[in-house]
């Protein structure tokens, strides 16, 4: 009699719960459908109060349009080129600070004279050692401390080995430069160099576009596209580095700096292929062979950072190096 | 202080001269390549070839030829339709091609022996009243044109380059010619070992290399060529061999760092988060499972 009863119960019991299961989805489903609704219907009218630069409150349009998917150019941008892991070699007994590199480079990253992807050093490494010049450009590290740090995966690094930075994510907290033990980055304080120019494009692109006048909006929305591989446009607030000029590898051309220089002082290649370019004279040599037979060595090696810039030492140099130079601090005071 | 100041400008003027002077120092150039004449007569078609190459390596600095549009350097490159190139020999503008000074970049690894004639031809289209002198004649060594065969000897780990020289359809092995092998690379070609020279048969051995990398199945691209091509011409022989070490290592990005995205974080980074969470969960529902025990102790204890 008893078991009879709890059967009964039990399955009035079950009656009751799938009840209040159904009802209870039901309800909850149509809450999430009006409020889904209610926020697809606030972003198009929605205003939202803000304080304008002159301390007055202004009625702006709530709904910001956020760029959710990558471009093209910054897809590809953070796929290396497979198969590759570049790396480049600076024979500094070469050098004579000619400076082509950095021309070159800033032409091609429109910055301005101050700012370097790739700066010639005066060194001296003691007293009585002799001064030399140093390029250094981002080192390009296989364990990139500016990478670990970027709190929003705008700086990266590619299969090919190059380490990159995309603008249209980096909200400039400058931890990747503060993490940098090689100082390659820089940031953006003013305007970049072609701000004009970049406003002025911008505007007609929309101007052609508003026009319908699709073939030539198709030649400027080159120059007006983000390309991550060249970060052309820079940007205010941003970070800028050396890019390994990625844009050119893709094209089979060597780097911007390597192809510039007129003294022989850069090679360039991929390390899986084991065998690096001279940009002056375009020989190719075999790169384990060049870091052998010339003592090569990279940067700072007992911070771990593994670089993919190689040096060979300053030996026979084949040049003067100025005779009492800048590098004389007494000269400073 | 300011004595050695004025010192330093000074120095640093003297300098600049000095650099200054010595990228425009005169050409040497000697007199048995001055007076090098071209393999070949000078046709329309080589010029026309000539101009394709000409608009990718020479415009960028010496500009369209006869209309003066020369890039802002110094020194100024020339007007290449100019009477002053026009009265140098073919030999002068070829050596100047291939070697190169200051500024003008030497062209010996970039372009190819023919190459550098077809621009010749193609400059001296702009050259009225130029009179081509006659073409050199070309070395006999069994015949009148080279043909090279490249194969790779398996078993003896060796690259066999054959040269027969050509002439009325017949072939004898060509002795004494000076062969060198390269491997593509990216960026250029990469030369494997020393230059050879052939010997009676006409043969050269080349050794492969040990661990040079080929492509993901181990496969080189080999090309033989002639080292003295101004004798005998762009004579070259290439093939596709499976002679070097199968290169497939991964990407960079393929191991777990903390560098690397978030789907490739250190199994700890990983890990840390939903565990915290997990742990925390825990701790509250533990609380709970005593709060209750304590509860229905104290229901039991009343009940008794």
């Amino acid at each position: 009699m008893e078991e009879n009863t709890n059967k009964h119960n039990s399955r009035r019991e079950f009656l009751q719960k799938m009840g209040l299961i159904a009802s209870g989805t039901i309800m909850g489903g149509a809450a999430m459908y009006a409020g889904f609704k209610f926020e697809k219907a606030k972003k198009t009218e929605s205003k939202i109060k803000a304080l304008s630069a002159e301390h007055q409150l202004i009625e702006v349009d709530g709904h910001h349009p956020v760029q959710d998917k990558l471009t093209e150019l910054q897809m590809q941008g953070r796929e290396g080129l497979k198969g590759r892991r570049w790396v480049m070699v600076i024979d500094l007994a070469k050098c004579r600070n000619a400076r082509q590199c950095m021309k070159a480079c800033q032409g091609a990253h429109d910055l301005r004279p101050e700012q370097h992807h790739i700066n010639v050093l005066q060194m001296q490494d003691s007293e009585n050692t002799a001064p030399y010049f140093m390029p250094k450009p981002c080192q390009h590290c296989d364990n990139p401390p500016c990478v670990s740090v970027c709190p929003v995966d705008a700086t990266f690094k590619r299969d090919d080995g190059i380490v990159l930075i995309d603008n249209e994510r980096c909200i400039g907290c400058r931890f990747c430069v503060a993490a940098c033990p090689y100082s390659a980055r820089i940031f953006h304080w003013h305007e970049p160099l072609k701000n004009q120019e970049y406003e002025e494009n911008k505007e007609r692109y929309s101007q052609l576009i508003a026009e319908g006048n699709t073939q030539e909006a198709e030649e400027l929305e080159k120059k007006v596209t983000y390309d991550v591989e060249l970060n052309v446009p820079q940007r205010k607030g941003t970070i800028s580095k050396c890019l390994f000029s990625a844009d050119r590898l893709r094209v089979g051309k060597l780097p911007y700096c390597v192809s510039a220089c007129p003294n022989g002082v850069y090679y360039f290649g991929d390390e899986n292929e084991d065998a690096v370019t001279n940009g002056t004279t375009k020989e190719t040599v075999q790169l384990s062979a060049l870091l052998r037979d010339n003592a090569g060595y990279r940067l700072m090696e007992d911070l771990g950072t593994k670089p993919r810039v190689y040096y060979l030492p300053p030996k026979n140099r084949l040049f003067p190096f100025p005779e009492e130079s800048l590098t004389n601090t007494e000269q400073h005071s | 202080m300011n004595r050695i100041n004025i010192l330093i400008i000074l120095a640093a003027i003297f300098l600049n001269f000095s650099l200054w002077a010595q990228e425009t120092k005169p050409w040497d150039i000697p007199e048995d390549q001055a007076n090098k004449t071209a393999p070949a007569m000078f046709t329309p078609d080589m010029a026309k070839v000539g101009k394709d190459v000409y608009l990718k390596t020479c415009t960028s600095c010496h500009g369209d030829p006869g209309k003066n549009n020369q890039a802002k350097l110094n020194p100024v490159p020339s007007d290449l339709a100019s009477p002053g190139v026009a009265s140098q020999s073919d030999g002068t503008l070829h050596y100047k091609i291939v070697h190169g000074k200051g500024l003008m970049p030497a062209f010996k690894n970039t372009l190819s022996a023919t190459d550098i004639w077809n621009v010749i031809a193609y400059i001296r289209s702009f050259h009225t009243g130029y009179v081509q002198p006659e073409p050199r004649v070309i070395k006999t060594f069994g015949g009148s044109s080279l043909k090279l065969t490249l194969e790779f000897l398996k078993d003896e780990l060796k690259f066999k380059v054959l040269a027969v020289g050509v002439k009325d359809e017949i072939e004898t092995p060509a002795e004494g010619v000076e062969l060198a092998i390269f491997t593509n690379r990216y960026f250029g070609k990469l030369k494997l070992g020393e230059s050879k020279t052939t010997n009676a048969q006409g043969e050269a051995f080349f050794d492969v290399p040990e661990g040079l990398p080929g492509n993901e199945k181990g496969e080189l691209t080999l090309q033989a060529k002639v080292v003295d091509t101004d004798t005998y011409g762009d004579v070259m022989a290439s093939g596709v061999f499976a002679a070097g070490e199968p290169s497939n290592k991964p990407g960079l990005t393929e191991k777990r760092a903390m560098w690397n995205v978030g789907s490739k974080a250190p199994w700890w980074i990983s890990l840390a988060y939903p565990l915290g969470v997990l742990a925390v969960i825990g701790t509250i529902g533990y609380i709970l499972l005593l709060l209750k025990k304590v509860y229905s102790q104290g229901n039991d204890a009343s009940e008794n």
